[in-house]
């Protein structure tokens, strides 16, 4: 089992990278518009998080735009600059980026099992949230997405388990996934036992997936993430447009940025018709 | 993070300190010096997480030597080995290891007393990380392994003090931190932040 200081310390960490970052000067251009954020009140979770709201300038005023939940986002000032650039060079098309996350509920809120001695198995209870409150409300509010090929998820660490066990249990909610570095050990590795279920109820699973895994990770992450990938891949799932991806020279969390910027164009590809 | 920092900038102060008591020329060491160690106990990150994480065998060599004109600064090499097990139970469903193998410049300062010595350098240079990794899962029919290597830039704040107990044997306590550490070097297993050894300085 993985000790959980390991990703508990995520959220220190990308702390750390943000403020580094933008104190040297060394991260993505800041992007064109301004970065939102506000709380919102999870009633049925009993809790708080924080979003970061990020609406470029080709959007404004754009209804049912695409947009991209990102987990692990309440300081999603990174994933702001990183979509502001992409979309900005015509690397990728405009989106909306939404940062959602309470580093304090991660454990429990992107797990999909509970173990001992861990807060943890609120994955359902939380996707249910996104899906019957929060979603909505965003769309209703922010005029965007309003269907599920408009809506991308992304999580990495816990977050990226969430979003490898969402695409294969909520595939009808979002239609663009990445999930970078999961942690698929989880549990005894149960996502592979939730991906053989998949499989055997399902012929298809029409979706753009980004994946990826630092070249430098932890102990079973690599080739769990190569076992996953290429399980999903001898599926033949003609829907499914997946690209994995192992970055080179990157451990878990150096590897997070990269992602981002690589995701991105994948899920949003550059020239996409906006509705 | 600040946090980290106090170990070295302590460190930096009181050679410092010593050297009111001497000028500063007739402290440091002006020598050419060789170490060679040997840590047992290696923290990470400065925060007891789990015990075994203390014991990560680790090893070094450094030699410097003072500048003619500048006898206080002291340039050389220092060549890093640490080995991370990372898993108590590597018979266990995931196991692995890490080598960090660090070779960097070395720039700064070393000021002596009789029993003891204290240095502080800069060093600036690469690491080679290699990562082995094995799944082995058997209600899904997963056994496989994973080996990748990669090169990468390094900096250090470094700090050592050596404690003489037997003519050129002593123990050493030594701190580095990377101020890149957060950007190009978020690894849980690649900084070895805080070391406990031997020392051994060869007859120069």
């Amino acid at each position: 089992m993985v000790p959980d200081w390991m990703v508990a310390d995520w959220m220190v960490a990308r702390g750390a990278v943000i403020a580094l970052a933008l104190g040297a000067g060394c991260g993505p251009p800041e992007a064109r518009n301004e970065v939102l954020h506000r709380d919102v009140v999870a009633e049925s979770l009993d809790s708080t998080y924080t979003l970061s709201i990020y609406i470029p300038p080709e959007l404004e005023g754009v209804s049912g735009a695409p947009w991209l939940l990102v987990l692990d986002g309440e300081y999603g000032h990174i994933e702001a600059d990183i979509s502001d650039q992409l979309i900005a060079g015509g690397q990728a098309a405009p989106h909306v980026m939404i940062g959602i996350g309470n580093a304090d509920l991660r454990d429990r809120d992107y797990t999909p099992t509970e173990i001992s001695d861990e807060p943890s198995g609120g994955l359902d209870d939380f996707v249910g949230w996104l899906r019957d409150d929060l979603i909505p409300e965003l769309e209703a509010e922010l005029d965007i997405g309003g269907a599920p090929a408009l809506r991308g998820l992304h999580g990495h660490s816990y977050g990226g388990l969430a979003t490898t066990i969402a695409l294969l249990t909520y595939p009808d909610l979002w239609s663009r996934f990445g999930a970078t570095s999961p942690s698929l050990y989880w549990d005894g590795a149960m996502v592979f036992g939730v991906e053989e279920a998949f499989a055997s109820e399902n012929d298809d699973l029409p979706m753009r997936l980004y994946c990826s895994m630092g070249e430098l990770e932890a102990p079973a992450m690599n080739p769990l993430f190569e076992e996953f990938t290429e399980r999903l891949d001898r599926r033949g799932y003609p829907g499914l447009e997946m690209k994995a991806e192992v970055i080179d020279n990157h451990d878990h969390f150096s590897s997070w940025e990269v992602a981002y910027e690589r995701l991105v164009p994948h899920l949003f590809p550059p020239g996409e018709a906006m509705r | 993070m600040t946090a980290w920092l106090v170990p070295w900038v302590v460190s930096m102060t009181l050679p410092a300190a010593a050297g009111l008591r001497a000028s500063l020329s007739e402290a440091c060491v002006s020598t050419p010096r060789t170490h060679v160690g040997v840590d047992a106990v290696t923290l990470y990150d400065g925060t007891l997480w789990s015990a075994w994480l203390l014991f990560q065998p680790a090893a070094d060599a450094m030699w410097t030597a003072a500048l003619d004109r500048h006898p206080c600064l002291r340039l050389g090499l220092r060549e890093h080995v640490y080995l991370d097990l990372l898993w108590l139970d590597p018979g266990g469903p995931e196991s692995g290891w890490e080598l960090q193998n660090k070779l960097t410049a070395a720039v700064g300062t070393e000021l002596e007393r009789r029993r003891w010595s204290m240095g502080a350098y800069l060093l600036p240079g690469f690491r080679l990380t290699v990562v082995h990794q094995r799944a082995t899962f058997d209600a899904w029919d997963i056994d496989r392994a994973y080996t990748a290597a990669g090169v990468l830039p390094a900096l250090y704040l470094y700090q050592i003090t050596r404690f003489s107990i037997i003519g050129r044997l002593g123990v050493h306590a030594d701190v580095q931190w990377s101020p890149i550490y957060p950007y190009r070097e978020y690894g849980w297993y690649s900084n070895r932040l805080i070391g406990l050894g031997i020392s051994v300085w060869p007859a120069e």
